[in-house]
């Protein structure tokens, strides 16, 4: 069956899958997909969601992931550096040694404020026969202060020992920025939303139920 | 004529079809698309109210067979278009 119909199968619920899932992708193997069949079963799909948990909850979803890819789209792009260290010890290969190196090295970097730490991505790549590598990223909106960052963390990680750790490859300089996080922010929005939605729902239940007796 | 309620009980009212067949003889007889949402989700409904029922089939494609209540609702239901259709004509033939 077509790839886009499976996802598409999957946006119906679970309970309706259960009992006509089966027989619909039967159906689907027999019909010869075109962008008219895409959207009717992406319409059922929603039609059916509507149906199991109500029009508020699925419109929340909509909105809420509508306005997180606005969102997204509005967001500076952001431009990311990267610097990668070599760890020269013998026992590279020993993850509690490259988390004790990282603890001292990484953690009392001079010149760094724990903020910029706390956005950095650290990777450590423990490949068996090569040395060890940890890759340090940092992301910003300037490329410029990306790459300053980046190097000025490398230099400060590697400054106080350099038998033991050496800059492998020096950070680099951003020439594109790094695409926005629309899935991320369409998915965050839409559960919001979702949320919201069924709180509404509660709430809506809650006020229509008659007062108990005293 | 439209509503993919009517149009799939009006296609099973000559016996059973499962899903493919019934979006085949809709096209041939009412000149209208069925999408594959669209069917399922008028199937559901009409099962849902208790005019079609799923009938044993020989693979994964489910046939469905209309029911007493569905035979009846089909029937009341073309009754009222079958004298929208005679009113409407005979206006028009008047102007």
């Amino acid at each position: 069956m077509n790839p886009l119909l499976r996802v598409l199968v999957r946006l119906y619920p679970a309970w309706w899958r259960q009992r006509y899932g089966n027989e619909f992708e039967a159906l689907l193997e027999d019909v010869t997909p075109g962008p008219r069949e895409f959207l009717d079963i992406f319409k059922g799909a929603l039609a059916m969601r509507i149906k199991t948990v109500g029009i508020i909850p699925v419109a929340g979803t909509l909105i809420g992931a509508l306005a997180g890819g606005i969102i997204a789209l509005q967001t500076p792009e952001l431009f990311a550096s990267s610097a990668t260290i070599r760890l020269n010890s013998g026992d590279d290969a020993n993850a509690q040694a490259v988390a004790a190196w990282l603890r001292t090295s990484f953690d009392q970097a001079r010149g760094v404020t724990p903020e910029t730490k706390a956005a950095t991505f650290v990777k450590v790549q423990r490949g068996g026969t090569r040395p060890t590598t940890v890759t340090l990223t940092y992301q910003h909106t300037d490329p410029v202060q990306a790459q300053h960052v980046a190097r000025m963390l490398a230099d400060a990680m590697t400054a106080d020992d350099r038998s033991r750790a050496q800059i492998l490859a020096p950070a680099t300089l951003p020439r594109a920025p790094i695409g926005r996080d629309y899935s991320t922010a369409v998915s965050t929005g839409g559960g919001l939303g979702f949320l919201a939605g069924g709180l509404i729902v509660l709430v809506q239940r809650f006020r229509r139920r008659p007062a108990q007796p005293v | 004529m439209t509503d993919p309620n009517l149009l799939i009980l009006a296609s099973l009212a000559d016996g059973d079809k499962h899903g493919y067949a019934i979006m085949t003889d809709v096209r041939a007889f009412a000149n209208a698309a069925l999408g594959p949402g669209t069917l399922y989700g008028a199937i559901t409904r009409l099962e849902g109210r208790g005019f079609i029922r799923p009938v044993g089939g020989a693979d994964r494609r489910q046939p469905y067979r209309l029911t007493a209540a569905g035979r009846r609702y089909l029937a009341e239901e073309l009754a009222g278009l079958e004298s929208v259709v005679r009113i409407g004509l005979r206006r028009l033939r008047q102007a």
